[in-house]
């Protein structure tokens, strides 16, 4: 089944077209990576999806409902949520109001508070740093609290925009391990990463973007032996 | 009168010009931080809140359902203002905000010497039969109080609120990062009108103090508060809730302070050398002393 189906999706900035019909879509319990260089469209193509851009044309279908010009929040509630490119954890809030704002919409208080309890069971390193300000957290622990966040919601799709930038190897392969636990609890995820190698390892199938447009599409192992990835984005 | 009774009287003075100084910019601050908006109009709400009151006190309302009454009025002057002067730029340039809150400042107190009359009123509401209290010696004047009290009292309320609740978080979410906001599902419109409602009720409060403290209000009374209330906010730090009430306490005590300690033919430049305590500070910290320095954004 086809949890989402991006169509013919073009945005502008201004003048200058980043996306020029892209058309994608993912299966439920996939993970499905986007890979590209920087200025591809990936962030973009993410962004619109959570209802950040307005396309000029073309559609997003979640669960054959139609959000292409739907507010974040309703977005949100439909059950998308972003980890976004840079993390942008709340800075001055603590962990805790970090997470609890991850779950800004839902009702259900003792239900927070015990995926509260999961999240940190999923990222230990958090457990001691409740209370402290997210902004003085380090690099790594603010990708986790990042991730955190996003799934406060209980998100049947998760986006998860670059989370490997700028961490050390062992942080990365943490964190990777972790998207895959979530795989095999159900979740859906679509991720877009520069890190072509260790995003086509765990991913299902693929995209490759260049420019505004998906120039190549398949299996990861498709993508990862074809040799215009490996040339590129595989270095060799 | 003794030394000592003098210092403590120029104190409790100081805690309470303090004290409202606060309660004016944290509106300010509140509406600037989730809104990026610069409010001068923020001053006219004081007093839409003081006529109010003095019209309910003058219907024959008991005075408590007055001063409830008129600071209601003034949240919900600051509401139709949000809507209808604001929400409809919200993305605009900085500048277009700020010139239209200079419009919204011409139609209240235009507004207001229509409807009010231009002239001076008293305001006695606040004046209690004995207006102080005599300690051995030392008088301190029952407004003052009363204003230094429900101040404090204020202030807890809405540290409480937007350290407990989950719409006081959200508010400190959207002042610390729009976009990450937005991504998380936070509905922006409530966020935001709650901080103009509650920024304009403090107006209101203050508004009460105000006029009360000079025992009459007129329809130009919201000037004054406001430019203090802004160099209040740039010392304390933009945009800073704690450092808000900082700066409204500092300038505060410095006023009084100059009032009360230069040679008498040198406290007519009270407010010069209070200036000068600006610039000082920002020389120091340019960011105010509590802000920190973070990137320019935009909504």
């Amino acid at each position: 089944m086809r949890v989402l189906q991006v169509k013919d999706l073009e945005v502008y900035y201004g003048h200058i077209q980043a996306l020029k019909g892209v058309t994608f879509h993912i299966k439920k319990g996939e993970i499905v990576s986007v890979i590209g260089s920087n200025g591809a469209g990936k962030s973009t193509t993410l962004m619109s999806i959570a209802g950040l851009i307005r396309p000029s044309s073309g559609s997003i279908a979640y669960l054959e409902k139609d959000l292409t010009t739907l507010d974040p929040y309703t977005i949100v509630r439909s059950g998308i949520s972003m980890c976004p490119e840079g993390r942008r954890i709340f800075s001055n809030l603590t962990v805790r109001e970090n997470l609890i704002m991850g779950a800004v919409q839902r009702k259900d208080k003792k239900g927070v508070l015990k995926d509260i309890d999961w999240v940190l069971s999923l990222f230990p390193a958090l457990k001691d740093r409740l209370g402290q300000i997210g902004g003085t957290l380090s690099g790594g622990e603010q990708q986790m609290l990042a991730i955190s966040r996003a799934l406060m919601n209980r998100p049947p799709l998760l986006l998860l925009d670059e989370p490997s930038l700028g961490l050390a190897p062992f942080l990365v392969k943490k964190i990777f391990e972790v998207i895959v636990n979530l795989k095999n609890s159900g979740t859906t995820i679509l991720l877009v990463e520069q890190n072509a190698k260790q995003a086509l390892d765990i991913a299902d199938r693929g995209y490759v973007m260049e420019t505004g447009y998906i120039s190549l599409e398949g299996t990861s192992d498709y993508l990862k032996h074809h040799k215009k990835v490996q040339a590129a984005y595989l270095g060799g | 009168m003794s030394y000592a009774s003098y210092l403590i009287q120029q104190f409790v003075n100081a805690l309470s010009l303090g004290s409202i100084y606060a309660l004016v910019t944290i509106g300010l601050a509140m509406v600037f931080s989730v809104l990026r908006l610069i409010n001068f109009a923020h001053g006219d709400l004081m007093m839409v809140g003081a006529y109010g009151i003095l019209m309910l006190w003058k219907a024959g309302a008991p005075f408590w359902l007055a001063i409830v009454g008129g600071v209601v009025a003034s949240g919900i002057m600051g509401l139709i203002m949000e809507r209808f002067a604001y929400r409809p730029l919200r993305g605009a340039a900085d500048m277009t905000t700020l010139l239209t809150s200079f419009a919204v400042v011409v139609l209240l107190e235009n507004g207001a010497i229509l409807v009010f009359g231009p002239n001076t009123r008293p305001f006695s509401i606040l004046r209690f039969s004995v207006p102080t209290y005599n300690l051995s010696g030392t008088l301190i004047s029952k407004i003052d109080l009363v204003t230094v009290i429900l101040t404090l009292c204020t202030l807890l309320i809405l540290a409480l609120f937007i350290k407990r609740t989950k719409l006081g978080i959200s508010m400190r979410a959207v002042a610390d990062d729009l976009t990450a906001s937005r991504l998380v599902g936070i509905k922006l419109n409530r966020v935001m009108v709650t901080a103009f409602f509650i920024g304009s009720l403090f107006a209101g409060v203050a508004g009460l103090f105000w006029g009360a403290r000079a025992g009459k209000i007129d329809p130009l009374m919201g000037f004054i508060p406001v430019v203090k209330a802004f160099v209040a906010a740039v010392i304390g730090g933009f945009g800073s809730i704690a450092g808000a009430v900082l700066g409204g306490y500092v300038l505060g005590f410095a006023e009084v302070l100059f009032a009360g300690f230069l040679p008498p033919n040198y406290s007519g430049y009270r407010d010069a050398f209070v200036f000068v305590l600006l610039i000082l500070i920002l020389l120091v910290r340019p960011q105010g002393i509590l802000g920190s320095r973070t990137r320019e954004r935009r909504i």
